[in-house]
């Protein structure tokens, strides 16, 4: 297993080429930042001082050649530095995104969607920042520092070394800065967030704060974190005030410092006025690497552990996955059989021993308490878990044998969440059919009772829905998510606790509408009304994890169980008039 | 097929100056005008000593060219003396600065914040919770760059520009106008280029946001996604958007890669012809090599204010977008608020009356129709008919959520528009029908109906609806941290502690918009039996669904079409042929029933 240094490398190595391009282009602009100031101080010398004019021109000439060819370089090697970076960014991303989306359930029932779009935004970033940026710093830095060191040497040994004096104390500093200020940073972040949270559910839930006459209570509240984050970005003003002017002061105090020196060494006649403003035009280029270094070291450190936590997501497998030798049937016609079936989450046992047999065109009422297992079952019969023990066969095969896709095809899942995504209602009902004509997607929209309200809405079926759009009641959104798994046409439809929110008169519309249109197809229905489960063929009633009641409505009212029990509870409310 | 996302008009990202408002966010900053004066000078003396410390390096070198090393030391010191000089000014001056800046925006933040909470549901009715916080955040911190350290640095740099050309031209008339010859190209560049660069860095902004918003939301829908089998489509489209981020990406980037090297070249371009003529001075005017070197180098000091005042004005047109949006809401008066004359609202009874109310969201669309009635202290009134017939309304009405457009609303025989809102609203507790959980411990939740219950209080009331049971099952009790987002609650428990919050609040009117959530039996009853405690002893207004709440309630009021068609107890409502109430019941014991030949 390589480190997340190791592999942030190896991710250049397609592009070694084009990198290395770069690497050149910088190595010669470097070496003519070298030489413009050694052509500088000719122009001082051999011009000025001596008089020898006839130079004047062919030293303005090269420096103004130089100054054009690597501001070409420049520009070539940093359009080079962000293609390779984001071509390197593009793939990690959308190759995480494939990969995520063939994760099973349990990974989204572990993992908070935040988390993973922090590893896909912020850290993702600071690996591209790394390669596209600390990459060429450290290279570009290690290279001015060295180059100019060489060059300060060889025009004057003991200008050099006194400036160099400075050199550890500026490093030293920046990293005593980089030290103090990072905490402070990363508390204002959090900080941030925190604010950020406090006025996101004041304002999602301002119809308590009014309710309750909390105005103040909130504003207070907020106030103190509102106070809290202006004392940490002072704190922060605090520590770079002190730290950048003094280290630029240090920068800035090195030009007299190398003049002092060449002030003795000209009195001396060891070195000439030309040289001494050479060796100024150097000051810059061997001291600013040294302020560099904390920074580097620190965004180095900054990807490595960004680049572990994006590699962590990459390299889980998933553990639901299309056997080499799957199959499907020949026809999906809606058979399910469940031998034996065990199923755990962790180390709870949520199913235990279910055996159900239902044949095709069936209808099945799943009921029972919250968690006894009920949105398990059905979760079941897609593969988006994978049981422990016995077998469950769609249409003769067992589940973890067929070909994913297809059989998930074959199952209109409605699930107990109406998830809708911020788009059209028409691409939202064609979900899972996107070259189904308008017509159809009416159709199913009349099969769910979505069509009313849809041609109610001032776009009609192209209103945006979802967070930037019109906001749907909770009866709407199950309803077209029912409209959204009737238009698959479906050899089996799921159910899941999915006109909870729909009142009783419309949810027995629609369960009419639906044995019209879905006739033949096998049909799971978990429900807690009484009225939408009677009719069913079976009705079974888990009650943690295992069957204890099942048979058709009758059977159970005769059985006078836990059903009969529900039955009589509801029916206590409901009142006959006549 | 839908490979593309739909583009959604995002918000604009720029506005033109507007100098009243600009104006308005400076008034912020009124209460540290000594810190700005300060300031002002401060960073006044930091570039004078800037700037003369490359002056007494010129002097230095020509005295060094001339052998005479008299002065040096003197001029050395001087340098190392305004070096430390303008490093200690600029250290205070970003204090000061900073701190009055800072200062000045959190206060705008919080004004903006209390405004909000000062605002009525109509407001709210017409905007997204996202957009809102969008304002108070993100808004708000747009500005803070421009007053912390844009407005100062835009006065210094203009001085410094001024200053500049003054010691130039002094020094060599004919060499700075010679040198002056690059300053359009660098003007041109930094502002044009700058502008340029800036539109396109706002739009890589809008497409990177885009691409997260899809990243997140199908993020958030996996599980559709996967049972849709839309996971090609989808992985298509992410690449579509990816690529339009990495295009903005470098449409932006190839601008700015090219920038430096371009003002590089100008700028040594100026170098060389300053060179050039310096040479030809020298020999024919007796320039000294000391005014030489000193026009070179203040020639590089050009380029830092053009650049810092380009950034200035793109802040600016950043800024006004953002303080349009800010002014927008500050600007938006509650249309409920109190009279300058109300009055504390008394302890109150409950006793409710509607006195010839009408109603209308706008004017256009009246839901609520001259309605009358009359409820006595401690009565349950249960709201009844069909979705949208304006049954909510009647009770946003009495708790003042919105005000009426005609008739009155009186509670203890105070017209609601004559009480202090707060005094009113203390004493009721309305309940919606979603139970809305705030991030922090379950205590702490139910402590909101007042804060100031002890810890014994909190837990009376939740074993008063039945809420204490399951608390207690959870691993840190009453101490359990809950968020609104976080599925630790289900929606019959999270119901359960609004009743609690509701109980502890002891309220004289209770409004119960009864939700119709999924709550398997054994919840619903627990709920049935806190509403059952809950009403008791107070006036209590119930939008119910469940019959037997309804049935139980001293008065049934039929709302239709904005009026009240019906209204009776269950019994007297029961034998009304005809009537919508009858008709109800019927149906729902007709589902419960009805048997459609299949068993």
């Amino acid at each position: 297993m390589k480190t997340g240094f190791g592999r942030i490398i190896a991710l250049l190595k397609p592009h070694r080429k084009l990198f290395g391009v770069a690497l050149t282009l910088e190595l010669v602009n470097i070496i003519t930042r070298l030489i413009v100031p050694r052509l500088t101080a000719r122009v001082v010398n051999d011009v000025i001082t001596d008089g020898l004019y006839d130079l004047l021109y062919p030293l303005c000439g090269a420096i103004l050649a130089l100054t054009v060819a690597r501001a070409l370089f420049t520009y070539i090697r940093a359009c080079i530095f962000h293609k390779i970076s984001q071509d390197i960014t593009f793939d990690l991303r959308t190759g995480l995104y494939d990969h995520l989306q063939e994760m099973p359930w349990a990974f989204f029932d572990k993992n908070r969607v935040g988390e993973i779009m922090s590893r896909m935004t912020g850290d993702l970033n600071n690996v591209r920042n790394f390669l596209c940026n600390t990459t060429f710093s450290i290279y570009m830095n290690l290279l001015c520092f060295a180059g100019s060191f060489v060059f300060m040497m060889f025009m004057s040994p003991e200008v050099t070394l006194m400036v160099l004096v400075m050199a550890p104390v500026i490093a030293l500093v920046a990293w005593k800065f980089n030290k103090k200020i990072r905490p402070v940073f990363r508390e204002i972040r959090e900080q941030n967030a925190v604010i950020n949270t406090r006025a996101q559910e004041d304002l999602a839930g301002m119809h308590v704060v009014k309710a309750f006459a909390r105005e103040d209570y909130e504003e207070e509240r907020f106030n103190k974190d509102n106070r809290d984050l202006l004392t940490k970005n002072l704190q922060a003003t605090w520590i770079w005030s002190s730290f950048l002017p003094f280290m630029d002061l240090l920068s800035s105090l090195c030009t007299p410092i190398t003049l002092a020196g060449g002030a003795l060494m000209v009195s001396l006649g060891r070195m000439d006025i030309g040289t001494l403003v050479g060796v100024t035009g150097y000051i810059w280029m061997l001291t600013n690497p040294m302020r560099q270094v904390a920074g580097i070291i620190n965004a180095t450190a900054q990807a490595i552990t960004s680049s572990e936590k994006f590699f962590y997501y990459c390299d889980l497998g998933s553990d639901i996955r299309e056997r080499e030798d799957a199959e499907s049937p020949a026809e999906f016609r809606g058979h399910v059989v469940f031998d034996h079936v065990t199923f755990s989450y962790g180390d709870k046992t949520v199913l235990k021993d279910i055996c159900l047999d239902v044949q095709p065109g069936q209808t099945v009422a799943v009921m029972g308490a919250t968690g006894s297992g009920k949105s398990t079952l059905v979760t079941l019969l897609g593969r988006y878990y994978d049981i422990q023990s016995g077998s469950l066969l769609v249409d003769g095969i067992d589940v973890r044998r067929h070909k994913l896709k297809p059989l998930r095809k074959h199952i209109g899942f409605v699930q107990q969440e109406a998830f809708l995504f911020s788009d059209t209602i028409e691409d939202n009902i064609r979900y899972g059919k996107p070259d189904a004509p308008h017509e159809a997607v009416a159709r199913a929209a009349r099969t769910a009772r979505a069509d009313e309200f849809i041609e109610a809405s001032p776009q009609g079926y192209d209103t945006i829905i979802g967070e930037r759009g019109m906001g749907l009641s909770g009866g709407q959104r199950q309803r077209t998510s029912i409209a959204r798994a009737v238009l698959i046409d479906p050899s089996i439809l799921i159910l899941d606790d999915s006109t909870s929110a729909v009142d009783m008169e419309t949810e027995y519309e629609i369960q009419n509408e639906l044995k019209s249109v879905l006739k033949d197809r096998t049909t799971f229905i978990i429900a807690h009304r009484i009225s939408s489960v009677k009719n069913a063929d079976q009705i079974i009633v888990l009650r943690d994890g295992e069957i204890a009641e099942r048979g058709k409505h009758s059977e159970l009212m005769q059985l006078g169980g836990i059903y009969a029990g529900m039955v009589a509870d509801q029916m206590s409310s409901a009142v006959k008039v006549a | 097929m839908a490979i593309t996302i739909r583009q959604l008009d995002d918000e604009v990202i720029e506005r033109p100056f507007n100098k009243g408002q600009f104006l308005r966010v400076l008034a912020y900053l009124k209460p540290y005008k000594k810190n700005i004066i300060i300031s002002v000078l401060l960073m006044l003396v930091a570039t004078v000593c800037t700037l003369g410390n490359t002056y007494l390096m010129s002097r230095a070198v020509g005295q060094l060219q001339k052998k005479d090393f008299s002065m040096v030391p003197y001029l050395l010191v001087g340098m190392a003396l305004m070096g430390v000089i303008a490093s200690l000014c600029t250290k205070h001056r970003i204090r000061l600065m900073d701190s009055a800046g800072r200062r000045g925006i959190a206060q705008l933040r919080e004004d903006l914040f209390k405004h909000i909470q000062d605002m009525s549901f109509s407001f709210f009715d017409t905007r997204s919770a996202g957009k809102l916080l969008v304002r108070v955040i993100n808004d708000v911190n747009s500005l803070n760059d421009l007053f912390s350290n844009g407005i100062i640095n835009v006065i210094i740099e203009s001085l410094t520009l001024v200053l500049l050309l003054v010691i130039m031209l002094a020094v060599n008339l004919r060499l700075t106008l010679i040198a002056m010859c690059i300053l359009p190209v660098l003007g041109f560049g930094i502002f044009k280029l700058k502008r340029t660069m800036r539109k396109r860095w706002q739009l890589h902004s809008i497409k990177n946001s885009t691409m997260n918003g899809y990243l997140h939301e199908t993020l958030t829908g996996m599980r559709v996604t996967q049972s849709f089998v839309r996971e090609d489509e989808n992985s298509e489209t992410f690449k579509n958007v990816g690529r339009d981020v990495k295009k903005a990406w470098f449409s932006a980037t190839n601008m700015a890669n090219a920038f430096w090297p371009m003002l590089d070249t100008t700028g040594n371009i100026g170098t060389v012809l300053v060179y050039i003529f310096g040479v030809k001075f020298m020999q024919s005017s007796g320039l000294s090599l000391a005014n030489l070197l000193l026009i070179i180098w203040y020639l590089g000091k050009f380029w830092e204010p053009l650049n810092a005042l380009s950034d200035f004005y793109n802040n600016i047109l950043t800024a006004a977008a953002s303080m349009e949006r800010i002014f927008e809401i500050m600007d938006t008066q509650s249309d409920i608020q109190d009279k300058a004359d109300a009055q504390e609202l008394p302890p109150i009874s409950g006793h409710v009356t509607f006195d010839n109310v009408t109603f209308g969201y706008n004017s256009e669309k009246t839901v609520l129709k001259n309605v009358n009635f009359d409820i006595k202290p401690g009565m349950t009134v249960a709201l009844v008919g069909p979705t949208g017939a304006g049954k909510s309304t009647v009770v946003n009405l009495i708790s003042r959520f919105y005000d009426v457009t005609g008739g009155r609303v009186l509670i203890d025989g105070h017209d609601l528009r004559d009480v202090k809102l707060l005094s009113l609203r203390r004493q009721m507790s309305v309940m919606m029908q979603e139970s809305f959980i705030f991030s922090g411990t379950i205590m702490e939740n139910i402590r909101y109906g007042r804060l100031d219950a002890t810890d014994e209080e909190v837990i009376e009331a939740a074993k008063t609806v039945y809420a204490h049971e399951f608390i207690m099952k959870l691993e840190k009790g009453y101490q359990t941290e809950v968020n609104e987002r976080g599925s630790t609650l289900s929606q019959g428990q999270r119901q359960l502690i609004s009743f609690a919050r509701a109980l502890l609040n002891d309220p004289k009117i209770l409004i119960l918009d009864e939700a119709t959530s999924s709550i398997d039996t054994h919840t619903e009853m627990l709920i049935q039996k806190a509403i059952d405690v809950l009403l008791r002893g107070r006036t209590s207004f119930v939008i119910a669904h469940r019959l037997s709440t309804i049935r139980n309630a001293d008065l049934i009021m039929v709302v239709r079409d904005g009026n009240i068609t019906e209204r009776g107890t269950h019994e007297e409502l029961i034998k009304l042929p005809g009537g919508h109430y009858r008709a109800l019941c019927e149906a729902q014991y007709r589902f419960m029933t009805a048997d459609d030949g299949a068993a």
